[in-house]
């Protein structure tokens, strides 16, 4: 699955049109400096099988490296002439009428033309673009940022920015399910009522609003006009906590400090209700279908029989029932969540992984980006292995 | 009970009674795809009449900055003093050429090869399965953003990026009901009077397919729609000048705090409103269409 997944980015990031070196350098630069990038980064090996040769050792001394495939191109100097035995990188093969030539990566950096002769080629078919990223990926190596810092690696980010992420993520979910759950419940439980009505037709709008929109509404009333909660960033000046776990508000709570937790919290609110209303109306709908089933069945009947308090079978016997699926629903919904984080962090200046995604985006930091969609994918993988696990929990009748 | 026979005049009443009748025949259904056929009627007509309805053009500074909505500039004008009105309206040729033309995109690419891959079966529907639905279970607009990062700005670009994070939809409807229909009697009656497998695709599977391309091909206009206004909204849309509504909405942020409430609340309207409408329109078509589904 994950390597599915992997692939399917890779395909779309290296296959798709547009030279991601291309896109991340200004338009004019030179093009030794694209080759040299295009080398550092390894995109300049065959995409998926490499048949054409990796490395090339040298067989005869006294080899000469040109700076094109041709007799009549001039001669690159070496620091230290090459001498048999030594392995030099293969990157490109050409053929004219001179014959074949080998384009060469000296251990040294030097990039140049040879002829054929003089070389033993060694094959290895997983020397390719694809296999370096699903290796890289395997040893959790997600690549080094080019810009703002050059060689920064991009884990350290993805460290920092996750748990900002994961702390919306929790808030907006929670927010969904009890909205959505209790909403759901309600409806069903007050069938063809306004109520009902009003809870279905909310459900519909809600997932046409752009949550970036609802965003923006809710800090237009509650941010600017109400002045009750802050509309930008996550904590308050100097407020922040030394980090631990990097969610703020866990910091707050370990470090004791209640001015944080308070202003945390406060900045927490709106950007949570915005994702948890976004994704509330599939709870919703959810819930009411499960429940409509629910309540039909004999043991509510039973229940109420015996004289339980309405409220109690409804809200306890049943709705216990009717949450199975919608904790499947949460595994599915969670896929959703992060789409809909990307867009509210960035309504809320939100330091989270979609910030920082969207800035990089800005930036053209080709390896940022491509590692960020691959932790995002990761992410939801792993979620709907947890997700499947818990369900095997609690409903008993599933055995894997 | 039978219709009282009635002359046919085009107009009004004729649209009442055709109206009155679908309502008692489908119910609530029929009300709801109504109202997502007039939005969408509307939609279309502004996106074709733009140039006649918006009263000045999206592109020039026709007054001071920041003026608030009044009866010259219904909607107020922007940081550079363009109508708002005028913005939104053209915006809607935007969103909608992106969504209905990537819609297009997908269904052409998703359907064909959901027919095939249900169809033949074996090993290539396992594979082309998986693939879908590693894709499907992917958050779509992040797979979308990674795409427009790398293809650039532009129309067909934002549309090919939307376009294919869809495909999967497509395919995983079209795969299921061909799986179904294949079981029929009649399709194994075609089969057996030697029908080749091209003319039961063609004659007996594909148009069962088509009520439910429909019906996804409106949800799916609706998704895209809110998709684009993301992608727009986080700057990986058309170029700037050209009005768009999740733009013109990132473009008002700033003066949030400023109470300058007008630059945020029509763009972000409009996008719900025409959201809502191809969605109403596809829940609707999908209880009439395929009534099996009617929840009991």
């Amino acid at each position: 699955m994950i390597l599915i997944l992997a692939t399917v980015v890779f395909i779309i990031m290296r296959i798709m049109p547009g030279d991601p070196v291309r896109v991340m350098l200004r338009p004019g630069a030179p093009q030794e400096y694209v080759d040299e990038i295009r080398h550092t980064l390894g995109l300049d090996k065959p995409l998926f099988i490499n048949l054409r040769g990796s490395s090339a050792v040298v067989a005869l001394p006294g080899l000469i490296l040109r700076d094109g495939p041709s007799q009549d191109e001039p001669e690159i100097p070496l620091d230290s002439p090459l001498s048999e035995g030594d392995v030099l990188q293969l990157t490109d093969r050409s053929t004219n009428e001179e014959g074949e030539w080998l384009r060469l990566y000296t251990p040294d950096g030097v990039d140049g033309w040879a002829p054929i002769e003089g070389f033993s080629i060694r094959i290895n078919p997983l020397d390719s673009q694809y296999f370096d990223y699903i290796f890289a990926l395997a040893r959790l190596d997600f690549g080094e940022s080019i810009t703002p810092v050059t060689g920064r690696p991009v884990i350290t980010d993805l460290k920092a920015k996750f748990p900002k992420t994961l702390e919306l993520s929790i808030a907006g979910m929670a927010i969904a399910i009890v909205v959505g759950v209790f909403a759901g419940a309600f409806s069903a439980h007050k069938r063809s009522s306004p109520a009902d009505y009003a809870i279905r037709l909310y459900g519909i709008v809600i997932y046409a609003v752009p949550v970036f929109w609802l965003g923006l509404m809710l800090q237009l009333i509650f941010g600017i006009y109400l002045g009750w909660l802050p509309v930008q960033g996550m904590i308050g000046t100097g407020l922040l906590p030394e980090p631990v776990t990097g969610m703020i508000i866990v910091d707050s709570i370990l470090r004791g400090q209640a001015a944080s937790l308070i202003s945390a919290i406060k900045h927490l609110t709106l950007p949570a209700i915005t994702l948890g209303l976004y994704i509330s109306g599939v709870f919703i709908r959810l819930t009411r279908a499960n429940m409509l089933q629910v309540l039909r069945q004999d043991f509510i009947t039973a229940a109420r029989a015996r004289g339980i308090k309405e409220r109690v079978v409804v809200y306890q016997h049943a709705l216990k029932n009717a949450f199975i699926p919608v904790l499947t629903m949460m595994g599915l919904q969670f896929a959703v969540l992060l789409a809909g984080a990307v867009l509210t962090e960035t309504t809320f200046n939100w330091e989270g992984m979609g910030r920082f995604l969207v800035r990089r985006i800005g930036l053209r930091d080709y390896p940022s980006i491509q590692s960020t969609v691959v932790f995002f994918a990761l992410l939801v993988t792993a979620v709907s292995l947890i997700v499947d696990i818990v369900y095997a929990r609690l409903d008993p009748r599933i055995r894997y | 009970m039978t219709d009282r026979p009635r002359t046919i005049i085009p107009g009004i009443g004729n649209l009442v009674g055709w109206f009155a009748r679908g309502a008692r025949w489908y119910g609530a259904e029929w009300y709801i795809t109504s109202a997502g056929g007039v939005i969408l009627f509307i939609i279309i007509a502004v996106t074709l009449l733009a140039p006649y309805i918006a009263p000045y053009d999206p592109l020039k500074f026709v007054a001071d900055p920041f003026v608030a909505p009044n009866p010259q500039h219904l909607m107020g004008t922007d940081k550079l003093g363009r109508d708002i009105f005028s913005r939104v309206i053209f915006g809607a040729r935007t969103i909608m050429v992106v969504a209905i033309f990537s819609a297009v995109l997908s269904s052409l690419v998703g359907v064909p090869i959901g027919l095939l891959s249900g169809f033949s079966g074996g090993k290539m529907d396992r594979a082309l399965s998986l693939v879908m639905d590693s894709i499907y279970s992917f958050p779509g607009l992040i797979l979308a953003i990674a795409m427009a990062a790398m293809l650039g700005p532009g129309i067909v670009n934002i549309s090919i990026a939307i376009a294919v994070i869809y495909i999967p939809t497509y395919f995983r409807m079209v795969r299921g009901q061909v799986l179904s229909v294949k079981e029929e009697l009649y399709v194994g009656a075609a089969a057996s009077l030697g029908a080749s497998a091209v003319t039961i695709l063609r004659s007996y599977v594909f148009p069962n397919v088509i009520p439910s391309v429909v019906v996804v091909f409106s949800l799916n206009i609706s998704d895209a729609i809110l998709t684009e206004a993301g992608l727009s909204f986080i700057g990986l849309g058309v170029p700037p000048p050209t009005p768009d509504w999740g733009f013109d909405l990132n473009a008002g942020r700033p003066y949030l705090p400023g109470g300058r409430w007008w630059l945020i609340t029509f763009p972000g309207i409009m996008i719900a409103v025409v959201a809502l409408g191809f969605s109403l329109l596809g829940e609707g078509l999908n209880e009439i269409l395929n009534p099996r589904l009617r929840e009991a």
